[in-house]
């Protein structure tokens, strides 16, 4: 009971911080026009002019998915997850009947139905921009699509705990720089490792697979690999990011 | 008994703030909470909330432990520099707070209309639009939901009114006469002494004296004798 009141009241600063309208309007904005673009650029090889099919289509939709996420879990995580647990507001929270549990999986739910949200505008952009066909007879794996997308949501809900737990410890500007930080640094290590230094690789392996995403996305939904590994992996720190959380909540901040 | 603390000692590093401190509260009691600036008014506070984590020493709050869950549901607290969540309005967040407390308890709208109306909040203002005073009258306010065995009140005087430290006076003296426990920290000794029905004076962190307000009267000529000398040394 206490779980869905906590929800219900993540949602209402959802819609009052104006987050959902924003995701809305940009979301769709980024998808739309950026499908627009794309459906419009015409290739020229050797003299055979050529346009971006359906099956282009989604691949660029899911990277554009892939920004619009790790835009708004920094979003989410960075100011709107602390905002019961920091400063003053964290007294009269702390001292609520709640089990601290409850707060990270509530969290993580209003976060999903965000993502889900996400996928949804990508889902009607493509099929305004390419048509009903292109969606009901599809030139591209369902299969592939949801695998990509539920990689995606992972590594999405493991970042809102990253983000969140660095907000309410070093505040919110040197979260963006240490985000950021990592970010690189993980996209260049999973890069160079491709090319060597594996004396390294054992640590990187463990690391979030933040490098590898761009790659698992590809694999997937070009060549219908199934990235198990870091799909696992994923969950793990999904996991860990959890139960992070929980414990950062044990005294007010 | 609603609390008992046995030899609290809060450290911070290698200074102790709260050192072998030992009382209790019963039902229906009310205890003033009094110390100059760092006597260790607020980490004793915490060390009984579950906010900081004690040294060493015992504490039972409501038939639990600090910062359990079950202690949370029979507690009203409003810290000294409480912030209600400001996107919401006074009657959005009382009511928040009022299910969170009970939630299978469907008619909380009374106790939140009745508290809107003693405080005279404006039920429909946003909070982000509402003074400082009118802030701290919602924190006041959230405290009393819930129906709480124990009420804790931080310096709960800062920013209000002087007509409604009258106001708060009498329904601390009804919740008091309902059988509910109060803990009251001040530096406003007048207020203790009206309010009150016992006195506990900390001293660099040590417990200096704890006496109902009749034997310091009897004792001391009152309690700002009893503080001026117990603290000051006078």
């Amino acid at each position: 009971m206490r779980f869905w009141i906590l929800l219900k009241e993540s949602f209402r600063y959802i819609v009052r911080s104006r987050l959902l309208f924003l995701l809305l309007v940009f979301s769709f904005l980024l998808h739309y026009v950026g499908l627009s673009f794309v459906r419009q650029a015409t290739f020229s090889v050797q003299g055979i002019v050529s346009t971006v099919g359906p099956r282009e289509g989604m691949f660029v939709s899911i990277y554009l998915s892939l920004f619009m996420g790790l835009f708004l879990s920094a979003i989410y995580g960075v100011w709107m997850v602390p905002y019961f647990h920091q400063g003053e507001r964290s007294l009269l929270t702390f001292v609520l009947p709640v089990s601290k549990w409850l707060y990270p999986f509530v969290y993580a739910l209003s976060f999903l139905i965000l993502i889900l949200l996400e996928y949804g505008i990508l889902l009607g952009s493509f099929a305004w921009v390419f048509g009903k066909e292109a969606v009901l007879a599809p030139r591209f794996s369902w299969g592939a699509l949801g695998i990509c997308l539920l990689i995606e949501t992972l590594a999405f809900e493991f970042l809102l705990f990253f983000f969140g737990i660095l907000s309410m410890s070093v505040g919110q500007m040197m979260t963006l720089f240490i985000a950021a930080g990592s970010f690189i640094a993980l996209q260049v290590a999973g890069t160079l490792f491709r090319f060597g230094f594996e004396r390294y690789s054992e640590i990187y392996r463990m690391l979030p697979p933040l490098g590898e995403l761009i790659f698992n996305i590809k694999q997937t939904f070009s060549q219908g690999i199934f990235p198990a590994g870091h799909l696992g992996l994923w969950l793990v720190w999904f996991i860990l990011g959890i139960l992070s959380f929980r414990f950062s909540l044990r005294y007010p901040r | 008994m609603i609390l008992e603390v046995k030899n609290l000692e809060v450290r911070y590093g290698l200074k102790k703030a709260v050192e072998g401190v030992s009382f209790s509260i019963g039902p229906g009691e009310s205890v003033g909470l009094l110390g100059a600036n760092g006597a260790g008014k607020s980490s004793t506070l915490k060390a009984l909330l579950g906010m900081l984590e004690p040294s060493q020493g015992h504490i039972q709050i409501l038939g639990g432990r600090p910062g359990s869950f079950s202690s949370f549901e029979k507690l009203g607290f409003a810290p000294e520099e409480g912030e209600p969540p400001d996107y919401l309005t006074g009657r959005e967040y009382l009511s928040f707070v009022s299910r969170i407390k009970k939630p299978l308890k469907t008619d909380f709208a009374l106790a939140v209309d009745e508290l809107l109306s003693w405080f005279e909040l404006d039920p429909k203002k946003p909070i982000r639009e509402c003074s400082k005073g009118m802030k701290r009258r919602i924190t006041l306010a959230q405290a009393f939901l819930g129906e709480p065995d124990l009420v804790v009140l931080d310096e709960p005087l800062n920013g209000l009114d002087p007509l409604m430290i009258i106001k708060l006076r009498t329904r601390l003296i009804e919740q008091r006469n309902k059988g509910t426990a109060l803990l009251y920290s001040s530096h406003i000794l007048s207020e203790v002494e009206k309010c009150c029905s016992r006195a506990i004076i900390l001293k660099e962190g040590n417990l200096v004296l704890d006496s109902s307000l009749e034997s310091i009267q009897e004792e001391y000529g009152g309690i700002e004798n009893a503080f001026a000398k117990k603290v000051g040394g006078s």
